[in-house]
């Protein structure tokens, strides 16, 4: 216990530590309010209303042009028809803007499932002249208000998240995984370079059995990384809830599942993902203590272990995106895993068109690569020794 | 004991050749070598923190790994984080070391009560120092290795020194093994001087 308190005071105690904890916190708190500032114009009655105003602006170009038109003509038909087919979509997002305005979601969920549901209609109608992109898209909006048709939870914007829960998902999507994992690598790197002078493991020199030592340090990395990644989305939730709402545990959240070969989306309960995110975060932790550590044992030094911890991490992270091969191979590789949101939800799986990419390859790979790294580095200890 | 049997250490350079002794508890020794000469490399071969090239190194008949807890070592005050303070150095040295010592009375010993809660990074060379001696100290481990610890004391506090030093070999049956520059910096009464020159180390009469 007084070795391992020991460790984690030479790192709190290091002024670096809690300014780098700090930017991250600023940079992410500076998300929230961006996120606060626009998340007025992604609200459901927002939508509705610029909708709404849109057709509206439609049809009086459309009636200005009838003006022009031959009475008896198919043009002229056809000009009425549009407006009489705008005026009705305007109409409804006029009940939804209604609807949503005064809570009543389960209405204003009904209404945008028929309207997605007449849009679907009429894309299928003429598929062949559009992306298939966009079929895939109003399917989704489609699978979306069906789950809260059922569920008629208030409505919590998904473009620009701003409740607890969903801010929560949001940063732990698209920012932590990379500048948590910067921070995490460079703690790790103070934390497990510390004792080498000259070269030299002074940890050598503490009374202390090499497994109570390796236990120790990896300890202290997990409690180091465990403790500021937990204060930090506690920070943001808290932040995010009281700005915002905590939002709804059952709010859907789009998933991804290869069947059969084939891309099935679902949505499922945002809460129904915390549990696995958070053991696959943990582990992803783990990895990238005995990662550093190993490095620091190979390297003996602060600056090329931080620049290898680096290249590996976050640089075949970006490898993975830029380099279809690399694709392929992705599931086994344990830095894929750092993005534990879009891991869960299967997100990674269809961007990188990999089905292998899901929560139990991750588990297994994660825990496989630690335990690899963990063996390679009692064999560089022995070489080491033996040197 | 301490016990060095046909010791021969290399690094870039050959550093001791089959050097054998044998140091006791209750006894002072102090190894004189010019600067460069491998007095540092020979406290560091004991201490396992560098390999050996031929030889072998018993503590009571063990090897060192076996018995870390009777050594202390710390080289040199660069060895310090700068972000810690005394109070940490030497809680943590006492907790790991099991020692039985009053850490108020060791840190009133050079007066590193002063500045005890400081980070070390504002220490002056004495100071930091006085810190190095006092976590010799607060370990009571059996051998002592010091590498020239006396750099940057003032003449008062090596007095000090010296004197908590005999009383520790005379009281305690401690074994201290101190390097210096010169053989004439030690003033211990009853002391082993052993010098190392051309890679040879050899006990020498005063």
């Amino acid at each position: 216990m007084a070795y391992l308190l020991f460790q984690l005071k030479k790192v709190v105690k290091n002024k670096l530590t809690p300014i780098c904890l700090s930017i991250l916190i600023l940079i992410l708190g500076v998300v929230l309010f961006l996120n606060l500032r626009t998340t007025p114009q992604f609200t459901l009655q927002a939508g509705a209303q610029k909708e709404g105003m849109y057709y509206q602006t439609e049809n009086t170009k459309l009636k200005q042009n009838l003006k022009q038109q031959k009475k008896n003509s198919d043009l002229y038909q056809e000009t009425e028809q549009d407006i009489n087919s705008n005026q009705k979509i305007a109409n409804q997002d006029y009940q939804i803007q209604k609807a949503a305005q005064a809570a009543k979601w389960q209405l204003a969920y009904t209404l945008m499932w028929q309207k997605k549901q007449h849009e679907k209609k009429h894309l299928e109608n003429i598929a062949d002249q559009i992306d298939p992109a966009q079929v895939t898209e109003t399917n989704n909006k489609l699978k979306f208000f069906a789950y809260l048709k059922r569920k008629p939870l208030a409505y919590e914007s998904q473009d620009m998240p701003v409740t607890g829960i969903q801010f929560w998902l949001h940063l732990n999507e698209q920012y932590l995984p990379y500048l948590f994992t910067l921070v995490a690598l460079f703690i790790l790197t103070l934390l497990l370079t510390e004792p080498y002078h000259q070269k030299l493991d002074l940890t050598r020199l503490n009374p202390i059995s090499k497994w109570r030592q390796a236990l120790t340090e990896i300890s202290a990395g997990l409690i180091l990384l465990g403790g500021s990644f937990l204060v930090i989305n506690l920070l943001m939730i808290i932040a995010a809830t009281i700005f915002a709402g905590s939002g709804n545990l059952a709010f859907p959240y789009l998933t991804y599942k290869f069947v059969n070969g084939r891309m099935i989306t679902n949505f499922v309960a945002s809460g129904n993902l915390i549990l696995p995110i958070i053991v696959l975060q943990l582990l992803g932790l783990l990895f990238l203590v005995v990662l550093v550590r190993f490095l620091a044992k190979i390297f003996r030094a602060q600056l090329p272990t931080l620049l290898l911890a680096i290249l590996l991490v976050l640089g075949v992270n970006v490898a993975v995106i830029a380099v279809p091969m690399l694709r392929k191979i992705s599931a086994w590789l344990p830095v894929t895993y750092l993005n534990a949101v879009d891991t869960v939800s299967g997100k990674l799986g269809m961007l990188y068109q990999n089905s292998q990419l899901n929560f139990s390859s991750g588990i297994i790979v994660l825990l496989g690569s630690t335990v690899i790294i963990l063996a390679l580095t009692v064999i560089v200890e022995y070489a080491h020794s033996r040197a | 004991m301490l016990e060095v049997n046909h010791l021969t250490i290399k690094t870039r350079q050959p550093i001791l050749h089959d050097f054998s002794y044998q140091f006791i508890p209750g006894q002072f020794y102090q190894i004189a070598a010019e600067n460069g000469l491998g007095k540092t490399s020979f406290l560091r071969a004991i201490t396992n923190l560098i390999p050996i090239a031929t030889g072998k190194i018993r503590l009571e008949g063990k090897p060192y790994a076996q018995n870390m807890d009777k050594v202390f070592f710390f080289e040199s005050n660069d060895w310090l984080n700068p972000n810690l303070n005394s109070l940490d150095y030497l809680k943590f040295i006492k907790n790991m070391w099991h020692s039985q010592v009053n850490l108020a009375d060791e840190l009133a010993f050079l007066g590193v009560q002063d500045y005890a809660k400081v980070p070390i990074k504002k220490y002056s060379l004495g100071m930091k120092q006085k810190l190095l001696v006092a976590m010799y100290f607060v370990s009571d481990a059996e051998y002592y290795l010091m590498d020239e610890i006396t750099n940057g004391l003032d003449e008062a506090s090596r007095r000090q020194l010296y004197d908590r030093l005999a009383q520790e070999v005379m009281h305690k049956n401690k074994c201290i093994i101190m390097t210096s520059h010169y053989s004439s910096e030690l003033r211990m009464v009853n002391a082993h001087r052993l010098v190392l020159e051309q890679q040879m180390m050899r006990e020498v009469q005063e």
